[in-house]
């Protein structure tokens, strides 16, 4: 049992040479891939979901994201992409934590609770009254996100009630910080 | 005189703390006088505002903004804790409502 | 064609493909459905790593900047392409065309330029005509998940966001695919470098000339084996250390040179190859060319597509144990030996391997050298046996749902379950009714069928798989890969059989080889005891 074959011409072998390199290296790439756990590595279907679902909690994609400068970037980018509304960081000129912010279609304003003096509530009012946001994202310096899932708007009207002291209102007030609502 | 009212829940009774008149538009019930919104809030909201709601029309009119009622633990679903809710208002509006560190002289 | 190294062996080449790359295109691989099926088809994933290889991604590049326009031209919402392409349902041509024909149904097109046909999406740009086939879509997407993960989503969007600005222009679209082949490029530049395999291929060429004055080459299963004990031992040789690399290097091979000497195949992959001065030929384009001939693919990847969704065919371990075999199919039965030898011998030096690694202690290596646990080729042939009749009795026990189903699709009553149904469930019909009158033979055909289903406990050969629809249609291509799997076990054992008839038995060929294996052991792993 054997397989015997005509001595090809030099451009036949060259073909198949190149060939042949071909089918090893998909054959090293597939089982290799098989083989893998994968690293590290965080797809972008995980950032997708993280960004599109409110309700997404992802401990190891959060912390992949603090260290990581062009996973943040898509992280920013696609939720720009996917958002309804978004409020640009304030002129040079504002300075110190903003009342309220501002973008078209939509307004965020801050109200400190008279009932404990460290609490304050952020009041989302859209013109929109059918859309229904279910997340607010807000980006700091360096890329760096808080998120936020929100309640269903009251004829559009969404409250939170969040610490005075908290990183996603110090975020919120900050004139440089940019907000991306979806919708 | 002052009155402590509880809501009356499955997991037990439930302290109506603290009724406070906030500059926010939507009335909420937060959990001891924390951060943490209760569901029922909105219901709650529907209860107090206007036209709907007899918070408002029977014990108002009441400067823009909303209610903050504080409850000592959860309270679930259902529409039992509505009787409760309106005494403790009728009382707040009497400046009776007992607070959690004040010595009631009724509890309802 | 894709040739798969097994699993435990080590690779013939491990060509310095990073990490990232490989979990790039495990991301996709793993991709998952809410239900935890997979996104993406074995054949999408193994087409987007041979364009990944072969480097010949432009045209899927340019197909998909032609399908961003298209999501972008037929949705309101923002992020239109991104929602298109990172859908959570399972990839497949129905579902694109779903989701643009409900977004054209319910918002009509935002510009004009766009029609929905029968196979996919037609875009005008002036004078050109561009469409984007439904069918692609599925690999398309898979492209842009990967290229998320390698070039990253802000460089790609960056490239489609300067497209959209303008969407009617094909110079526009071309130039955006331009762009994404040169970020492409420059990463894989750095994570899959173009290695010419050290030179393999001539290595092999040369062994394998028979004389070097004679115009010949022979690979046989002598001439296989020599070559490892050579090679094994010979570093500046690559890595042959394993006897399954040989093996396999040789398979690779000849199915290179098959497929270079089909000169008309050659012919046209020259013409659109890169660079025609240079003589470049497009690899990726020859080896499609390859699948979609009548050459032989391994049945076990229509299993691996359908038993993932929602029926067991074969387990794992079973597939594990055909895998060598289907993947080389017909070529297997001319290196009868060869083939026993990868199993067998293959396993054993797996084991060995992990034991060097695991640093055991010199008897258990000596033991391992000796090869004194190793299956003896007749066991291994009747373990292949086995499989065959349960092959069999998967099959027939399909053919209950195929029966069933075309009942149920109110076709005629088949009076021969021989139309219209691959071979091999034929055969089973003649097998299984011979002997009886013809009016009798339909049912008992269904009654055997019926016996066989009822005695499979494994998932989706349960009652309800008669009522659906969509369940036979998985049936039927499950069936059509399982009459493949069983001729070829059936085949391949009648070869071996007849080579042991004809020169040395199974058991003196054994004792044999495990001589030279374990001599060859001990010089590549240690001495022996």
């Amino acid at each position: 049992m054997s397989e015997r074959i005509q001595l090809p011409d030099d451009y036949t072998l060259k073909v198949a040479e190149q060939v042949f390199n071909a089918l090893v290296s998909e054959a090293t790439l597939s089982a290799s891939v098989d083989h893998s756990d994968g690293g590290k590595h965080l797809s972008f279907r995980r950032l997708y979901r993280y960004v599109t679902d409110a309700r997404s909690e992802d401990a190891e994609l959060e912390a992949a994201l603090s260290e990581n400068a062009a996973l943040r970037a898509d992280l920013r980018r696609l939720t720009a992409k996917v958002s309804s509304y978004q409020i640009s960081e304030l002129a040079a000129a504002a300075s110190g934590l903003v009342a309220q912010r501002v973008a078209p279609g939509c307004r965020i304003r801050f109200e400190p609770s008279r009932a404990e003096v460290a609490q304050t509530y952020v009041i989302i009012s859209l013109d929109d009254l059918g859309r229904h946001p279910r997340w607010l994202a807000v980006f700091v310096d360096d890329d760096r996100c808080r998120r936020l899932a929100l309640p269903e708007p009251r004829e559009g009207l969404i409250q939170l009630l969040v610490d005075s002291d908290s990183d996603i209102l110090a975020a919120l007030r900050n004139p440089k910080s940019e907000i991306f609502i979806d919708g | 005189m002052k009155v402590r009212v509880y809501v009356a829940t499955t997991r037990g009774p439930v302290q109506i703390e603290r009724i406070t008149r906030e500059a926010a538009p939507i009335s909420q019930i937060c959990l001891r006088r924390t951060t943490s919104v209760l569901p029922i809030s909105t219901d709650y909201d529907y209860f107090v505002r206007q036209p709907s709601g007899v918070i408002e029309r029977i014990l108002g009119p009441f400067e823009p903004g909303g209610f903050r009622l504080d409850a000592s633990d959860e309270i679930g679903d259902g529409d039992s804790w509505q009787l409760p809710v309106f005494i403790a208002h009728a009382l707040h509006h009497e400046g009776c409502l007992a607070g959690p560190d004040e010595v009631p002289d009724k509890v309802l | 064609m894709a040739l798969k190294i097994e699993r435990a062996a080590s690779l013939i080449l491990e060509a310095g493909q990073s990490g990232d790359l490989r979990a790039a295109l495990q991301a996709v691989s793993e991709a998952t459905t809410p239900d935890g099926a997979p996104r993406y088809s074995v054949k999408v994933c193994r087409t987007l790593n041979r364009l990944v290889v072969c480097r010949a991604y432009a045209v899927s590049a340019l197909q998909l900047c032609h399908l961003v326009n298209i999501a972008e031209a037929c949705a309101l919402r923002r992020g239109a392409y991104e929602h298109l392409l990172m859908g959570s349902e399972r990839a497949t041509g129905a579902g694109f065309r779903g989701w643009i024909t409900s977004a054209v149904t319910s918002r009509g097109w935002r510009r004009a330029g766009c029609d929905i046909s029968r196979e996919g999406v037609v875009v005008q740009y002036g004078d050109a005509v561009f469409n984007v086939g439904f069918a692609r879509m599925p690999l398309l997407a898979a492209m842009f998940e990967f290229l998320c993960g390698t070039v990253g989503y802000a460089s790609l969007d960056e490239e489609f966001c300067k497209m959209l600005q303008s969407p009617a222009s094909d110079e526009a679209v071309r130039r955006t695919a331009n762009g994404i082949e040169r970020l492409l490029y420059a990463y894989l530049r750095e994570n899959l470098p173009s290695v010419q395999m050290q030179g393999k291929f001539q290595i092999l060429l040369d062994f394998a000339k028979f004389d070097t004055t004679a115009p010949e080459l022979v690979v046989d299963d002598t001439i296989i084996l020599e070559f490892w004990r050579q090679k094994s031992l010979d570093e500046e040789a690559g890595n042959f250390r394993l006897f399954r690399s040989a093996f396999d290097a040789y398979m690779a091979f000849l199915l290179a040179l098959e497929v270079a000497t089909d000169r008309e195949a050659v012919g046209r992959a020259r013409s659109v190859g890169a660079d025609r001065e240079a003589d470049e030929i497009d690899v990726a384009a020859l080896l499609e060319n390859a699948d979609s001939m009548d050459a032989w693919t391994s049945p076990l990847l229509v299993l691996q597509d359908a038993s993932t969704e929602s029926v067991k065919f074969l387990s794992k371990a079973e597939m594990s144990v055909l895998d060598r075999l289907m993947q080389h199919g017909p070529r297997s039965h001319r290196f009868p030996w060869s083939l026993a030898r990868a199993e067998v011998f293959g396993d054993a030096q797996a084991r060995l391997t992990q034991a060097v690694r695991r640093k055991v202690d010199e008897m258990e290596l000596d033991t391992l050298i000796n090869c004194e646990d190793a299956e003896f080729y007749q066991e291994w042939r009747d373990r292949l046996a086995k499989l065959a009749i349960h092959v069999n009795n998967t099959l027939r026990a399909s053919l209950h749902v195929v029966i069933g189903s075309d009942e149920l699709g109110g076709e005629n009553e088949p009076t021969d379950l021989r139309v219209g149904h691959p071979n091999r469930m034929a055969a089973q019909v003649d097998d299984v009714t011979e002997n009886l009158p013809e009016h009798g033979r339909l049912e008992e055909a269904r009654e055997d069928s019926r016996r066989a289903f009822n005695r499979i406990a494994r998932r989706g050969f349960e009652d309800d798989a008669l009522h659906d629809p969509g369940r036979a249609i998985e049936f039927e291509a499950g069936a059509g890969a399982l009459a493949a799997i069983y001729d070829q076990i059936h085949s391949f054992l009648s070869v071996l059989d007849r080579v042991g008839n004809d020169g040395t038995d199974l058991a003196s060929q054994f004792a044999y080889d495990r001589e030279v294996f374990s001599e060859q052991f001990s010089l590549i792993y240690g001495a022996r005891a």
